[in-house]
């Protein structure tokens, strides 16, 4: 008998067999788990998706231009509970900023976590002497953020965890060596980003758009008589008296021949000189004082308090938040309704009051305010929802040329009907610094990446007292045990009968 | 597959009369409990930024090293040792279908041992008054890990017993396989040696299987179907691989 027909050979046969099926099966496995790696599908199950990157983060790592390199000095097996707790906390969240540069061929996001003791001569290649501390390194541009960065910290207590924001502002700050510049003009009694008043300065949200790599320089348009050609976004916060008409027109020009942006805090009660300019971007500012009589319209310290809002890429993290805004004396700011439609600017009313609250005309008179019919501004019923005063509009110029078959987007104007919406005491408010971060995005075209709302932070204690805990812990450990013992011994019993 | 429920129902029926099924089961949930009232102290000396359920779940290896070898290192070992598997396969039943009977079973009772654990939290929510403590996002989150990761652990339990006929060998076996791709990988992906360009493929291989890095993921409440596709994936290779031992066993035998 020839040794293919024989058993043996058989036998050896089917063995190749299995063992060429096997290696089959192990090239589907890594080939089907290859394929799943790049095309990824992640759910975030909790509510209001608390692990997940905001969308400003998103859209920000998804273009990314250069890949970044990021080390974490943090160390799990920390003595410092809080340094431990930061590294959970951080490396889960990096963990996300990876998994969404995957998709970005051009900025991937290396994340490596060492000791600086055990590994000193990795750190000291990387310039790294420090624990603690993150560092993003792209090309020759380096960042640091610190423990301090990470967390907001109220009377000694951590109340949130902001490590997505530091992370994102310095991704920002590394990957682009470009800063844009913001102007805050000055010489008409303006807040001063680099003033540290708690009611009048506005060094807080000056720090705030530094983190977000932004340049912010002073103009006096009454010294330079121009807008400097870098500047990406001019701020006006709560001038205290009147533009002249030449500072007037040479904003004009910034805004329209130059496709600028401007930001607008016109408070009441004060004549900025600016109303041509407002009517010709379709913005009416009325002389008014908003007043109210509903009491949840107001916090404990008479601050008003706005919770309804447009969706627009402005205001989209207070909607998805349902963050409220506080303010200080604030004036009716809304579409002009004598502006003809369809001049290339679309309006949009930001931010609205409740239905209660009008706008009180005779607010000179030192007297309780009243609404009178006829003589104060009711709501406005082609507000959505209607029936309400807006305090936040957004213009947009969008430019259609006739020999183009695209239109060319113009400047964009963002005008509050508040002065002090981010001074230092109001920005401490998560829903003030949201509108005012937003809107500076959506100047200078980051609408996208709007800025990051801290993360809560969520602590569990068990309040039991000592007895209870002692019972807790007896209930623990004999109830679902003797529940088993007794059906096993039930089991036992009837399959001995 | 027609056998393969009648197979199933055997094996689940063998297991839940079997007295030994409520000793393990006694002892894994007086371990598992001495375990959670541990966590608990921490709870009750100090406010945790961490949830209960996050904590409990970090400690899923200690039943998934012994408790997964001894549910599955009988299976297949034995009727091999016993030869009973030969005359169980004269009849009208394929290899798959008792490996998957086996595996089945194992599996069932897993999960029968791990759900049990769900009345800790229900215990502490009642003491405590206070329905925070069944935080539904680390609690849902982390007994999918265990289901979804428990089909592999149980997988390669049942494919360490198709390789010896010995018991004990098959339990160490399995043990050492488990340990090797929960600590293992965790051990690999911080080694510096594998930061080299050229061992970048092996890295990112080594990182997506890191077992913690799915359960820290799970248990905050984020599903990533890469996860779920790398435990589904392994666990059909596996149980082929379980298969094919088997047919190659009865083959030389």
């Amino acid at each position: 008998m020839a040794f293919f027909e024989s058993f043996r050979a058989a036998r050896w046969l089917r063995t190749v067999n299995l063992v060429l099926q096997a290696i089959l099966f192990l090239t589907l496995f890594g080939g089907l788990n290859y394929l799943a790696r790049n095309y990824p599908l992640r759910y975030d199950l909790t509510a209001h998706r608390r692990y997940s990157l905001s969308p400003e983060t998103l859209s920000y790592v998804k273009n990314l231009p250069r890949p970044v390199h990021i080390v974490v000095t943090f160390s799990e097996d920390a003595e410092n509970p809080d340094i431990a707790q930061a590294y959970r906390d951080v490396s889960g969240l990096l963990r996300e900023y990876v998994y969404a540069s995957e998709s970005n061929p051009n900025g991937r996001i290396a994340v490596d976590y060492f000791d600086v003791y055990q590994r000193r001569r990795e750190a000291e290649q990387l310039g790294i002497d420090q624990p603690n501390q993150i560092v993003l390194i792209c090309g020759d541009e380096r960042t640091a953020i610190s423990a301090g960065d990470l967390y907001r910290v109220e009377n000694r207590e951590k109340k949130a965890f902001r490590g997505e924001q530091a992370i994102t502002a310095g991704l920002l700050d590394v990957s682009n060596p470009e800063h844009k510049k913001i102007y805050f003009l000055t010489g008409h009694g303006e807040l001063r980003p680099d003033d540290v008043d708690p009611v009048r300065g506005l060094s807080a949200a000056a720090d705030q758009l530094r983190e977000r790599n932004f340049k912010v320089e002073l103009l006096d348009l009454n010294v330079t008589r121009k807008v400097p050609d870098d500047a990406s976004l001019l701020i006006i916060a709560a001038p205290q008296g009147r533009y002249a008409p030449f500072e007037e027109e040479l904003l004009r020009q910034f805004l329209s021949e130059h496709a600028g942006r401007l930001i607008l805090l016109l408070p009441p009660a004060v004549e900025a000189g600016l109303d041509n300019l407002l009517f010709d971007w379709g913005v009416l500012a009325d002389d008014v004082l908003i007043a109210d009589t509903s009491p949840s319209s107001f916090a404990d310290n008479g601050d008003l308090i706005i919770r309804d809002f447009a969706p627009h890429p402005i205001t989209q993290t207070l909607l998805d938040y349902k963050i409220g805004l506080r303010l200080g004396l604030c004036r009716s700011i809304r579409p002009d309704p004598a502006r003809a439609p369809g001049n290339n600017v679309t309006v949009t009313t930001l931010a609205a009051t409740a239905p209660t609250a009008w706008g009180e005309r005779s607010y000179r008179v030192s007297r309780t305010p009243e609404y009178n019919p006829g003589i104060d501004l009711k709501g406005i019923p082609a507000l959505d929802p209607p029936n309400r005063l807006g305090v936040a509009v957004a213009s947009e110029r969008v430019q259609v040329r006739d020999n183009l078959p695209f239109s060319v987007r113009g400047g964009r104007l963002v005008v509050f009907g508040t002065g002090d919406l981010v001074s230092n005491t109001r920005i401490v408010n998560a829903g003030n610094l949201n509108i005012f971060l937003g809107a500076v995005n959506w100047a200078v075209d980051r609408d996208t990446q709007l800025n990051v709302p801290a993360r809560p932070i969520e602590r569990f204690q068990l309040s039991l007292s000592q007895q209870d805990l002692v019972r807790l812990r007896y209930c623990i450990l004999l109830v679902l045990p003797g529940i088993a013992a007794l059906l096993g011994l039930a089991v036992y019993w009837s399959r001995r009968n | 597959m027609k056998h393969f429920l009648t197979l199933l129902s055997h094996e689940i029926r063998m297991l839940l009369v079997n007295p030994s099924t409520y000793i393990a089961a006694t002892l894994f949930l007086a371990v598992m409990g001495f375990m959670f009232t541990g966590i608990l102290e921490a709870f009750s000396k100090a406010p945790q930024e961490t949830s209960p359920a996050q904590m409990f779940f970090q400690s899923f290896w200690l039943p998934v090293f012994f408790m997964v070898p001894l549910l599955t290192m009988k299976s297949l070992a034995e009727e091999r040792r016993l030869g009973t598997i030969e005359t169980l396969l004269t009849t009208p039943v394929t290899t798959t279908e008792v490996v998957l009977g086996k595996y089945g079973a194992a599996y069932f009772l897993y999960m029968l041992l791990w759900s049990s654990t769900g009345g800790f939290f229900y215990i502490l929510s009642r003491f405590a008054g206070d329905d925070h403590f069944l935080d539904p996002g680390p609690l849902v989150g982390g007994f999918l890990f265990v289901a979804v990761s428990g089909l592999l652990f149980i997988a390669i339990g049942i494919f360490a017993s198709s390789l010896s006929r010995n018991q004990a060998v098959a339990g160490i076996l399995g043990f050492t396989m488990i340990f090797a791709l929960i600590v293992g990988t965790n051990f690999l992906a911080q080694a510096q040696w594998l930061n080299r360009d050229v061992l970048s493929p092996v890295k990112s291989a080594v990182e997506y299987a890191q077992i913690f890095q799915h359960l820290e993921d799970f248990t905050r409440g984020v599903v990533d179907t890469r996860q779920i596709l790398f435990y589904l994936s392994g666990t059909v290779l596996v149980l082929i691989f379980s298969i094919l031992g088997v047919e190659a066993k009865l083959l030389h035998s």
